[in-house]
C-alpha cells in the first residue's frame, strides 16, 4: 500500500472526514437492522422512492457494499470506484427506510459522491480544478442561500436564535440548557447575526486569497458550533468540514 | 491516440461540472427569489438532483413543530416522542418524528402503540402538543386515551382532529 495515500494534505482531509461522516450516519441503522429493515419495522421512504422495494437479500448486500465501500474509500483504496457504489448503496437503503436516515444534510452528500464519482481523478478523490471548484461549489450555494433565505425570513429583527435555544429542548444539545449565556437575549441576538453575516459572507471571502485562510478557520469554526449547539446528525458536520478543506486547494495563494 | 480520447473526457468532465453548477444555482435561484415573486420554474419529478437541490435552503426554522408525549403518570413532565422507543442512534432521533419537517401520523401510531403494548395494553393517556418555537399562538395539544378498543384508525382520526 502506498504511503503517500495517507499523507496530510486537503484532498485527504476532505475524504477522511467525508466518508467518516458516511459511516457515523449509517452505521447505527445498518447495525440496527431488524429494528430499520426487519419485519414489522416502521418505513418510510419520502423523496426516494427510485430505488424502493428491492428484496431483504439485496438490501443487506447493499449495507454490506456501504459499510465496506466507505471503509476502503477512508483509507483511499479506489476512493472514486467507491464513491459510485457508497453513493449507489446509500439511495437503496435510505430507499427502503428513510426514517433514520432522512436528513437535509443527505442530499448534499450525495451531491458530493456523485460529483466526486465523475470528477475525481483515477486515484481517488483527489480533485483536480474542475473537481475541486464543483465540490466546494456545492456546498458553497447551500450556505449563501441559506444565509438568503434567513435574511428574508426575518433573521434580522426577530430574535429568532433567542426563541429556538429557549422553546425546545429537543433540537439543541442539552448542554446549551445548563449555560445561563444562552438565556441572554443580547448574546443569542449576537450569534443569530454573526451566523446571518457568516453565512452570505464566507462562501464569497473564500474565492480571494487574501481573505481565505481566515475564512478556512471561520468555516471549521463555525459548522463546529452548529453542530456543539444544535442536535443536528453529525453526518452535517462532517461534510460541511470536509468541503471546508477544499478551500485551501481554491487556486491562488492564500495569504 | 491517447491524447485525442483524454482531451474527450475533459470536455465531457466540463459539461458535467458547468451543467450541474448551474443546475444547482438555478434551483437556489428558484426557490430563493422566483418562487417568492410567484414565478418559480416547475421542476420534473424526474429531475431529482434540482428538485431536491435546494433543499438546504428550504430552512425549517420558521414552520418548525415538534411533538411532544407526556405520561400521566408524570403530567407535568413532557417527553420526546421519540424516547419511548429505543433508540440506537446516535445525536438524531429527532429524525424518528419528523420525516423531511412533516409529522407521519402512521409513526406516531407505531411508537405509541409499542409502548402501550410494552405495558401490557393496560388504559394509558397520552397528551401530545405540537408546538411552534417562533409561532406560539399555532401552539395545539390534542388528548388521546390508550384503552383495549382503540384502533389504529380512531387514532389517526384523533391525530387529524389536530390541525398539523
Amino acid at each position: 500500500m502506498e504511503l503517500k495515500r495517507f499523507r496530510s494534505s486537503p484532498s485527504t482531509a476532505f475524504r477522511v472526514l467525508l466518508f467518516s461522516g458516511v459511516l457515523v450516519h449509517f452505521l447505527p441503522v445498518v447495525l440496527a437492522w431488524t429494528e430499520n429493515y426487519g419485519t414489522g419495522s416502521f418505513q418510510v421512504s419520502e423523496g426516494f422512492e427510485i430505488l424502493g422495494g428491492l428484496p431483504d437479500p439485496v438490501l443487506k448486500m447493499m449495507a454490506g457494499v456501504l459499510v465496506l465501500g466507505s471503509a476502503l474509500a477512508l483509507l483511499g483504496i479506489r476512493t472514486r470506484v467507491m464513491a459510485g457504489c457508497v453513493f449507489l448503496s446509500a439511495w437503496v437503503l435510505v430507499s427502503a427506510n428513510s426514517l433514520n436516515l432522512n436528513t437535509l444534510g443527505l442530499w448534499t452528500l450525495f451531491h458530493l459522491l456523485l460529483i466526486g464519482t465523475v470528477l475525481g481523478d483515477r486515484n481517488g478523490l483527489n480533485p483536480d480544478q474542475i473537481a475541486v471548484a464543483s465540490l466546494i461549489f456545492q456546498p458553497l450555494i447551500s450556505v449563501f442561500f441559506s444565509g438568503l433565505e434567513k435574511l428574508f425570513s426575518g433573521w434580522v429583527f426577530r430574535p429568532v436564535m433567542f426563541s429556538f435555544l429557549n422553546s425546545n429542548e429537543t433540537v439543541i444539545r442539552s448542554w446549551v440548557l445548563h449555560i445561563d449565556l444562552f438565556r441572554s437575549r443580547a448574546f443569542c441576538g449576537g450569534i443569530q447575526w454573526l451566523t446571518l453575516v457568516l453565512e452570505i459572507a464566507l462562501p464569497l471571502l473564500v474565492w480571494i486569497p487574501r481573505t481565505r485562510s481566515i475564512s478556512f478557520f471561520l468555516w471549521q469554526g463555525f459548522f463546529l458550533g452548529v453542530v456543539c449547539t444544535l442536535a443536528i446528525p453529525p453526518l452535517f458536520y462532517f461534510e460541511f468540514a470536509a468541503a471546508g478543506f477544499l478551500i485551501l486547494l481554491l487556486p491562488g495563494r492564500p495569504v | 491516440m491517447e491524447t485525442g480520447r483524454k482531451s474527450w473526457f475533459q470536455i465531457l468532465r466540463k459539461i458535467f461540472a458547468w451543467s450541474w453548477g448551474a443546475l444547482v444555482l438555478l434551483a437556489a435561484l428558484n426557490h430563493t427569489f422566483l418562487a417568492r415573486m410567484g414565478a418559480s420554474i416547475p421542476v420534473p419529478d424526474w429531475l431529482w438532483i434540482a428538485r431536491y437541490g435546494y433543499v438546504m435552503f428550504n430552512h425549517p426554522l420558521s414552520v418548525y413543530d415538534e411533538c411532544f408525549l407526556s405520561d400521566p403518570a408524570e403530567p407535568v413532565h413532557y417527553r420526546k416522542f421519540s424516547d419511548f422507543v429505543e433508540t440506537r442512534s446516535w445525536g438524531y432521533q429527532d429524525s424518528r418524528v419528523m420525516v423531511n419537517g412533516k409529522f407521519s401520523p402512521e409513526w406516531i401510531w407505531w411508537v405509541a402503540s409499542r409502548e402501550w403494548e410494552r405495558r401490557g395494553r393496560t388504559p394509558m393517556r397520552f397528551r401530545m402538543v405540537k408546538t411552534a418555537p417562533l409561532h406560539p399562538e399555532r401552539s395545539r395539544e390534542i388528548v388521546i386515551e390508550f384503552k383495549p378498543e382503540l384502533t389504529q384508525e380512531a387514532f389517526l382520526d384523533g391525530i387529524e382532529a389536530l390541525p398539523f
